[in-house]
């Protein structure tokens, strides 16, 4: 067999835009894909890969995905967010146990500071890498900043339970220790920790308008403390529940981020009459989530726009009213950035028993300074090296600390990150970043829109929520989650941007004990022991590389034989992914051409070619030919299915003759013709249901192909019968299987 | 056949070289610029059939008999090609087969007459075989009268046997694809000849006529739907059969009797039939300028060139208009036998379609069902900058003119 350089590095050169703006590099579109295949196992499994919170994440992340979600280019993005929720809402609520305990086998301890995002992600990975971890929390609970965050927006319970999950792996945890206090890095070098991950965050209340020291002025994170206790109380006793009319009736709080927003509604939900929130910022502007920012004026919350305090005023000891004064908007610079100026005369008060400030918080470091020799950045956090998050030898450190008040996302990033720093650190192996600088490629490029969409804009699929009169009186989720068809719904609108969905489900599917297949950073490889050809329809062809030992994938795309090409159009038209197009070709003729980073495999346009130019690699209609050659006259049943409607499990019937494609688009008049000719009983040709078909588009087609398939037998003096078109989920397939072939013979 | 048999057959050895007059016609060599008939005859008569290899012609060919139609010394070309091809089987189908499947499952299909055939067509069972996986399909009936409603008159006169061949098939392969009717061509020619007084026989069980697959070199099936349709038109006892189709009628009248022998029955295509009644029929005029495509059987195999513009100058207000190449000089559609469409196919509707054009004629009209699908399956594309023409079918048009009808065009 010729080894021609026919194959396809998936390399990572060829992602989605989501995957690449996923600070911990979820494979967002693997597992949109899997989630709109109704695989949700899978594909919860497949985020947690990257990131070991995706019930948490899945209801606080800011989105940066959605934000470059292609599909947002035409009507609305995909709910990324809201999916990694449901299918982690899913397993929690089936009670499912996800902790797999750690394999810990190296000896070298590590210490992480603070049970926060960043370290205990940080932990999670080291111990996934077999480090013994023990993490020591301030307080007496571990999450962090995670705790802060208000319960209608992040349920403790899930909270408690990510924790758990990651806990239960063999971490140690150890709480109501302080670092600088009843620690230091000497006494737990002599305890035997070989690396220290400080990762302590951001907890320091930065006061917008001066810490006063009056009564009634208190800062948020304090305030938000407070709330989380109750909450966490309130679960335990009735009496906690029953909460009192506060004596205080009015709250202004000012900031102009999720603290602000988050302080606001709690104040609401804390028996406050008047809430009233100064965003120093204009409604377009505000660093905060369009659907929150609603959700808090519905509840009641009076957002003023682009006003600050200038001035606490006070009677006595007690603040009585807050001086303010409205904003503006300066022009753009060049960068875009628009300056924000008080505005002459605009002076107002608001009279208030209560002000939270919400300005900012930092980190504290007066603890560590004491005997770690600390770097600063200009911001004021710990300065480490890049790559490694090392602040000295040994030292490390990641999260807030080091990035200042972000989001918990980006911590989880940060203290992977770390993660690996150490490791290379202990062990001296560097472990391939998923963070390097990736090449961008035609694929991302905005000329080559994907227009897989529908005639009409479909928007995202609208989040349940609570309603606000209901919602405000006390702290249970304001969102209530997508059900299963909202979701599966929501996931199909995916254009399923990039090549390799990475959902190795290849990596399922091959049942070849002799060759290996890993998909790692948007590659697929296979390590094979000899030369092979797999000719089996619906698995991975493998090609033998001439010196390596390793073979690379061959990817299943379309492709025009020139010579035979009459330019008719007519693969270009019935492309949902406008990954074929008619060009000039040399000689002054019109010829198809594929985009093969565009293709996606489905085989629609090979159906409808009148001249046969167009062929399916690994699907090949030789091939599909040849496996009809195996009929038995009279016995032999044949199945056309689609890879999607098929599970990978059971067994078909000894007498039924599968041919599988990845898409039923594939399926042309002559393939069923050929079926019945060489005197098969029964041909049935089996596609997802309409509207989970994987490609879109393609049910309607092979439905019409075989529509017409009757009409030729019927004209030939066949029973039309003979012929029979199923719609079936991975779920009902076999039952269809079975009650359209009859017993086993 | 033997090399020196086919040299006498087709008289390969009367080519002279001549200054590539068979290349100046062949349509393939007018889009390649490579290889020609003069070429693939030198190359045989120098190596044998072993010699040929992949000779782009093998395939290619549309076996339009231009090339014979241009040679001094009448060789033919085409029928020397149809000979290298038997027993090959490394074509390009159109449509992944389909249409090659269909004539070659009726072929199978359970006889009343029988066949003597000792060997099988690849991918075919042999004859034992085929009785058992058809069992049930015992009763099997080819379904092709669906289309004929009560208006029609048919099964009338006994005298006279429309074969529609393909068409029914056709129908329901194209329409959608296309966006053309092919059964309405038959209709139409029964409303013809219901108003001539005609009741034709229409058979139940009409086969493909097996052009197609004589042309591909598939004989063990062409003989299984020849023999067949010899019995089946013999049944009837009928003198006169009348085709739709120009291929069908090409082959019935002359290649049948060249295997199986003279025929008790005449054989002519609708349009001859048509062209001799014109003064018993009353048209409603058409106004549209039109101009006829000469289809390959009809002009070069069959030589019927005045009876289709008789027809047109009957049923026009305006004087028809001629294209630059017609009569014997017009191009192949490009349909051949549905095997390697490819860039020359695209070219000759293209050109087609200018000439057209250019002729100042505002609909092109056709006499054969293959030339009317490849003119509607190959559309104009934007290389030729031109917008495409209305094509009609001759007999349809005819129909849609008789006095006493509403005017409906497909």
């Amino acid at each position: 067999m010729p080894h021609e350089e026919r194959v396809w590095e998936l390399t990572h050169l060829e992602t989605s835009p989501c995957t690449l703006a996923c600070p911990t590099r979820i494979n967002a579109r693997g597992y949109v894909s899997l989630v709109a295949d109704g695989r949700f196992k899978e594909a919860l499994a497949l985020i947690r890969e990257r990131n070991p919170f995706p019930g948490i994440c899945g209801r606080i992340c800011p989105r940066p995905c959605e934000a470059v979600c292609r599909r947002g280019d035409f009507d609305e993005p995909i709910a990324i967010c809201a999916l990694k929720r449901f299918v982690f809402d899913l397993e929690m609520k089936r009670g499912i146990d996800p902790a797999v305990p750690a394999r810990i086998f190296r000896t070298e301890k590590v210490a992480v500071i603070g049970a926060g995002p960043a370290g205990l992600s940080a932990a999670h990975e080291l111990a996934q890498l077999g480090y013994p971890v023990t993490i020591f929390e301030a307080s007496q609970w571990p999450g962090g900043m995670m705790n802060l965050i208000p319960g209608y927006r992040l349920p403790q319970r899930v909270v408690r339970r990510e924790i758990g999950t990651i806990i239960d792996e063999g971490i140690t945890l150890v709480t109501g220790s302080v670092f600088g206090k009843d620690l230091t890095w000497r006494g737990l070098k002599r305890r035997g920790y070989q690396a220290l991950l400080l990762a302590t965050g951001a907890w320091k209340p930065v006061w917008g308008w001066g810490k006063t020291g009056m009564d009634g002025v208190v800062h948020a994170l304090v305030f938000l403390t407070e709330a989380a206790e109750r909450d966490r109380a309130a679960e335990v006793t009735e009496k906690a529940k029953r909460r009192k009319r506060s004596p205080v009736r009015r709250v202004v709080v000012a900031g102009d981020g999720m603290l602000a927003l988050d302080a606001a509604r709690t104040a609401v939900r804390s028996g406050y009459r008047s809430v009233k929130l100064l965003i120093g910022r204009s409604r377009e502007a505000a660093p905060v989530g369009r659907s929150d920012l609603e959700a808090a004026i519905d509840e009641g919350v009076k957002v003023i726009f682009l006003a600050r305090p200038i001035q606490l005023k006070r009677h006595g000891r007690k603040l009585v009213d807050v001086k303010c004064v409205k904003l503006q908007e300066g022009k753009p610079d060049a960068a875009g950035r628009r300056g924000i100026f008080e505005k002459e005369g605009s002076e107002f008060t608001v009279e208030t028993d209560l002000f939270i400030d919400a300005f900012s918080r930092g980190v504290g470091i007066r603890r560590l300074r004491r005997e770690i020799d600390l770097g600063l950045t200009p911001a004021g956090t710990v300065s480490v090296e890049s790559e490694t998050m090392a602040v000295n030898r040994g030292v490390f450190a990641a999260g807030d600390l080091v990035n200042g008040a972000r989001s918990v996302v980006e911590a989880i990033a940060s203290g992977q990150k770390a993660a690996r720093g150490i490791h290379f650190y202990l062990s001296r192996d560097r472990t391939q970043s998923p963070f390097e600088d990736v090449l961008f490629s035609g694929v991302l490029q905005k000329e080559f829109a994907l227009d897989r969409v529908p005639d009409s804009p479909v928007s995202q699929t609208r989040m349940p929520v609570e309603e606000a009169r209901i919602r405000k009186k006390d702290f249970r989720e304001v969102e209530r989650g997508y059900m299963k068809t909202q979701a599966m719904l929501e996931a199909q609108r995916c254009l399923r941007c990039g090549t390799c969905a990475e959902c190795a489900v290849c990596v399922d599917i091959c049942d070849r004990k002799d060759i290996q297949l890993e998909v790692e950073d948007f590659a697929l490889t296979v390590r094979a022991d000899s030369g092979f050809w797999s000719r089996d329809p619906g698995t991975v062809v493998v090609e033998y590389g001439e010196e390596k030992a390793e073979a690379r994938c061959v990817r299943t795309v379309c492709q025009v034989e020139p010579a035979y090409c009459i330019g008719c159009g007519r693969c270009e038209d019935i492309c949902g992914y406008s990954a074929v197009r008619v060009e000039s070709y040399p000689g002054g003729r019109f010829v198809a051409r594929v985009h093969e980073l565009a293709c996606k495999g489905c085989g629609n346009c090979v159906a409808v070619c009148p001249t046969g130019a167009m062929n399916q690699r690994n699907f090949e209609r030789q091939r599909l030919f040849e496996v009809l050659s195996k009929i038995e006259p009279s016995r032999t049943r044949v199945l056309f299915a689609c890879r999607w409607a098929r599970p990978e499990k059971g067994e078909l019937p000894h007498h039924v003759l599968l041919i599988e494609t990845m898409c039923s688009g594939r399926i042309t008049p002559s393939l069923i013709l050929e079926a019945v000719i060489r005197g098969s009983p029964g041909v049935m040709v089996c596609g997802c249901m309409g509207e989970s078909c994987h490609y879109g588009f393609s049910r309607a087609n092979s439905k019409k192909v075989v529509e017409l398939s009757k009409n030729v037998l019927g004209l030939l003096g066949f029973d039309p019968a003979l012929v029979s078109d199923s719609s079936c989920t991975p779920g009902n397939f076999h039952a269809a299987v079975r009650r359209w072939a009859g017993r086993k013979r | 056949m033997k090399t020196k048999d086919i040299v006498k057959e087709f008289h390969l050895d009367d080519c002279t070289r001549c200054h590539n007059e068979c290349a100046e016609a062949c349509p393939v060599y007018r889009f390649f610029g490579t290889w020609h008939p003069q070429n693939l005859a030198g190359l045989f008569l120098e190596k044998g059939g072993r010699g040929l290899g992949d000779h782009l012609l093998l395939w290619n060919c549309v076996t339009c008999r231009a090339c014979t139609v241009a040679c001094p010394f009448d060789v033919e070309f085409a029928d020397f090609i149809r000979e290298l091809r038997v027993g090959r089987t490394d074509y390009h189908p159109a449509h992944e087969g389909l249409i090659h499947q269909y004539q070659r499952t009726q072929a199978s299909l359970p006889t009343a007459h029988g066949f003597k055939s000792s060997k099988t067509t690849p991918g075919l069972k042999s004859d034992k075989r085929i009785k058992k996986s058809h069992e049930f399909l015992a009763i099997a009936r080819q379904d092709r009268l669906g289309w004929v409603d009560d208006a029609l008159d048919i099964n009338g006169s006994r005298e006279i046997v429309l074969f529609t061949g393909c068409l029914p098939f056709f129908e329901i392969a194209f329409k959608e694809s296309c966006g053309m009717s092919s059964l309405h061509t038959a209709r139409a020619a029964v409303e013809v000849l219901n108003r001539l007084g005609v009741s034709p026989t229409l058979l139940e069980d009409e086969r493909c006529c097996g052009r197609d697959m004589y042309d591909i070199g598939d004989r063990d099936t062409f003989r299984r739907l020849a023999t067949h349709n010899i019995e089946e038109l013999k049944r009837t006892r009928a003198k006169t059969v009348l085709t739709v189709c120009p291929e069908c009628a090409y082959t019935i009248a002359h290649t049948y009797p060249g295997s199986f022998g003279e025929l008790p029955f005449v054989v002519r295509h609708i349009t001859e039939f048509v062209a001799e009644n014109l003064d018993r029929l009353n048209f409603r005029m058409q106004e549209e300028r039109l101009t006829f495509h000469d289809p390959c059987y009809l002009c070069r195999y069959l030589g019927v060139m005045e009876a289709p513009r008789n027809i047109l100058e009957a049923i026009s207000s305006r004087h028809p208009v001629e294209m630059e190449r017609s009569r014997e000089h017009a191009p192949c559609c490009g349909a051949g036998s549905w095997i390697n469409y490819g860039g020359h196919t695209r070219a000759a509707v293209n050109e087609r379609i200018v000439e057209a054009h250019r002729s100042g004629a505002e609909a092109l009209v056709t006499a054969c069902p293959k030339c009317n699908i490849l003119f509607h399956e190959v559309n104009p594309d934007c290389s030729w900058k031109q917008s495409p023409i209305i094509v009609r079918d001759l007999m349809s048009m005819v129909a849609s003119c008789l006095e006493g009808k509403g005017r409906k065009q497909p």
